[in-house]
């Protein structure tokens, strides 16, 4: 009785001992997956070819910038039909970018992938985010502050298709999730809308005029990034207002006033921020005095139209003799390293330019710099300079007699400076530095040419803005390998017989081989 | 560490030596072999969606890891013990450790087997001048060899308890089973309990969020969705799978070293 009891107590103790041993190994696993999951010794390599899992440099600063922890919360539901497949793509997409955007953020986003199924979990959040009713969108919280960001028209946009007898399927139009969210993240942990100044009363382009000329498209991006766009009359509105954080003149045509010139130099000397832009007729750019403003930042624009060689897609030939010469695209190579212009570089984009005067610097400003951003093209001209001349001269053709040709031409200097002295101080956000960008032509930033310019204009609010990390952020596309269609017929037919036929077969002959040898073995055995 | 590789080289001609090794193989490639074409031609040719349908973007593959993983197991561990061989191979100079750890080696040599016809039609897919994300096959290849490696342990565990084959491959699967749908089962069960502590004690709210956020990092599918699925080789992700395999190795071992002191 006694040696069993004996036995039994050592078992006891031996099964005491492993289930120890094992406790401790599970707290061991259960350690080393936290410490291993901690941000800080966490080391990801994305080994896909086109960095689908890594976030742009621009997404990556704003992360690393963050005040505090973003939440980002998911409500994702299926789509109604045509919508249904092309939304249930886009929203595999964001999230994938969501939790790509989760684990470069440093634990300072916290990702929360609410199921739709868990109804009443659903409501609470819901209601915890002042929210009614449920769309298929991200929402993008910190403190207080939240912003909706759609799935159909911010996230992507889609295409609903047509039905027969058209019948084109529906699709994705554009994927600009990474866009939509940072732009939400910087909404949500911003401070007070820093506002942007148009100044108006002298023949400039309005920020509400809708049509082709006017600025309302740029208007509405400058507001999706988080900034605050007013007008400024120095006629009847009084001195710049205190809250300016930068001011924008976009194509006068009426004589500015001594008043004005004086008041706009003094703050931008003082640490302010200026986007001007001249008008591009020559006789306005003389009386609008825009030339006289910018001169007094080192800056001359000077008179004519740069033109350059065109192309005419039509017919292959030189469009000289065309005003097609004198709007063009400018490609990365014309593009200067400066930090406004390094994104569009990098990402190969080109945007237009239409009737821009060409620029010069006269002068670097006291200890700053003044830099340009883009040229012409080396075979460029500048059409209707012909000093003495009166009269029309515009003909879009080079003269090298009577026109500077064959030279790149500067087409948009920026300057940044240190401030006169410390006060008045305009609404700034960090560094306390003077920048101002002018362009050659206000055509550049009208509803006509958005569409090509609109990660040009950004960058060009967000630079001067002191917000480098803002700059513009590139679609993501998904890396789409497809078999060529020539090859189409041939490949899937072949594919098709290796995958489910010549493997498979393959492995039963030789598991077949493998019996009959051993059942041959088993018999001489 | 040559005890291992012998047990190993052992373990792994014996495997390839079965028919039942042959007929999973076979049914596996079939079944993958037919849903990357199906998937390929209604694709109109889209290398990567095919692929990664195939390789962790439907039920299929995780259901043939699930089935399989135990059944190799159960050949690996419980067949040997049933024949008896299992107490001739424990008396050999080799260690327990060394014999758990060589047949699970085989068992996963075996899967990697079985996976590498994504590198088949990847390669295929090169011939055809149409060269998929190589970065993303290889991840995925590991994500599946190290997932299928994760089930081959656990089944060891569930197959270490038991000497009758039959039975040790049902609590295999179970066991396997079990770890794949915890964070969902576990989830249902939140909202259950939700329901009773709200009513116990008004709020559940912080206890919920911490159950909920350990079951999600138990999630086997997450880990490999998250980072090797995507293109993406994450430490974390890494040590997710080498601790559990681990730990579960180590089961399987004191679990046989337990079979001398229970008689």
């Amino acid at each position: 009785m006694s040696a069993q009891r004996q036995g039994w107590a050592e078992r006891l103790q031996i099964a005491g001992r492993v289930g120890l041993t094992v406790g401790l190994a599970l707290v061991a696993v259960l350690l080393i997956n936290w410490l291993a999951a901690r941000p800080d010794l966490r080391v990801r390599m994305d080994w896909t070819a086109t960095g689908q899992n890594t976030v742009g440099e621009a997404s990556a600063s704003v992360l690393e910038r963050l005040p505090g922890t973003v939440t980002l919360d998911v409500f994702f539901r299926p789509e109604e039909p045509p919508l249904t497949q092309v939304a249930y793509i886009a929203q595999e997409r964001t999230r994938r970018l969501l939790r790509t955007l989760r684990d470069a953020s440093f634990d300072r986003v916290d990702l929360r992938e609410n199921d739709i199924r868990d109804v009443e979990a659903i409501e609470r959040r819901l209601s915890e985010l002042h929210l009614r009713g449920f769309e298929n969108c991200v929402v993008v919280s910190f403190g207080d502050q939240r912003e909706v960001v759609s799935l159909n028209g911010a996230l992507a946009v889609f295409d609903p298709g047509a039905p027969p007898p058209a019948s084109r399927p529906a699709r994705i139009v554009e994927f600009a999730a990474e866009r939509a969210l940072i732009s939400a993240m910087l909404k949500v942990t911003r401070g007070a809308a820093r506002e942007v100044y148009f100044i108006v009363g002298h023949g400039e382009r309005e920020v509400d005029d809708t049509t082709s000329s006017g600025l309302s498209e740029l208007d509405r991006q400058l507001a999706q990034d988080g900034l605050g766009v007013s007008r400024w009359n120095p006629l009847t509105d009084g001195p710049i207002p205190a809250d300016c954080a930068c001011l924008a003149l976009i194509g006068a045509t009426d004589a500015l006033s001594d008043e004005l010139l004086g008041s706009i130099e003094a703050w931008v000397r003082a640490g302010g921020r200026l986007v001007l832009v001249p008008h591009p007729e020559d006789a306005v750019l003389a009386t609008s005095r825009v030339g006289e403003l910018s001169a007094r930042f080192g800056i001359e624009i000077q008179e004519g139209i740069v033109c350059q060689p065109v192309v005419d897609p039509q017919t292959g030939r030189l469009s000289v003799g065309d005003p097609k010469v004198s709007s063009f695209a400018v490609s990365p190579n014309n593009m200067a390293g400066h930090p406004l212009m390094l994104p569009i570089k990098r990402a190969e984009r080109s945007f237009v330019v239409s009737g821009t005067h060409p620029m010069r610097r006269t002068a670097q400003p006291a200890g700053g710099v003044t830099s340009p951003l883009f040229f012409s093209s080396a075979e460029s001209w500048v059409d209707g300079f012909q000093p003495g001349r009166t009269g029309p001269t515009l003909d879009f053709r080079p003269d090298p007699a009577l026109e500077a040709t064959g030279r790149r031409f500067e087409l948009a200097l920026a300057s940044a400076f240190p401030p006169a002295d410390a006060a008045p101080q305009p609404a700034m956000e960090e560094k306390p530095q003077a920048r101002v960008v002018v362009f050659g032509s206000s055509m550049a930033f009208t509803n006509g040419a958005f569409r090509y310019n609109q990660d040009l204009l950004r960058n060009v609010f967000n630079w001067v803005l002191d917000r480098e990390y803002r700059l513009s952020i590139s679609a993501r596309n998904p890396d789409v390998r497809l078999i060529p269609v020539d090859k189409r017929e041939a490949a899937l037919p072949l594919l098709s017989r290796l995958a489910w036929g010549y493997l498979p077969g393959l492995c039963l002959l030789l598991g077949i081989l493998v019996a009959s040898l051993r059942a041959r073995a088993g018999a001489t055995g | 560490m040559r005890g291992t590789f012998i047990i190993f080289r052992r373990e792994l001609a014996g495997l390839f030596a079965a028919p039942l090794a042959w007929i999973l193989l076979f049914v596996s490639l079939l079944l993958n072999g037919y849903l990357f074409s199906l998937v390929l031609s209604q694709t109109m040719g889209d290398v990567t969606a095919s692929l990664e349908f195939v390789f962790g973007g439907n039920f299929f593959f995780w259901a043939l890891m699930l089935v399989l993983s135990p059944l190799l197991a159960m050949r690996l561990l419980t067949e040997e013990a049933a024949n008896g061989t299992l107490e001739y191979l424990r008396t050999a100079p080799v260690s327990d450790a060394a014999v758990v750890t060589g047949k699970f080696l085989a068992g996963t040599a075996f899967m990697a087997t079985l996976w590498s016809s994504l590198l088949i039609y990847a390669g295929a897919l090169s011939l055809w001048g149409v060269a998929p994300d190589w970065g993303q096959v290889i991840t995925i290849y590991m994500g599946a060899v190290l997932s299928s490696a994760l089930f081959v342990a656990i089944g060891l565990v569930a197959c270490s308890i038991t000497d009758i084959p039959l039975l040790a491959a049902f609590l295999a699967f179970m066991s396997c089973l079990l770890w794949v749908m915890m964070p969902a089962l576990g989830g249902m069960l939140l909202v259950q309990m939700r329901v009773l502590f709200a009513d116990l004690f008004g709020s559940f709210e912080v206890a919920e969020a911490w159950i909920g956020g350990a079951l999600e990092r138990m999630d086997v599918r997450r880990h490999f969705g998250n980072s090797y699925f995507q293109g993406v080789l994450d430490s974390a992700e890494v040590i997710f799978f080498l601790t559990w395999i681990s730990l579960f190795l180590f089961l399987t071992t004191r679990s046989l070293e337990s079979r001398r002191w229970r008689g």
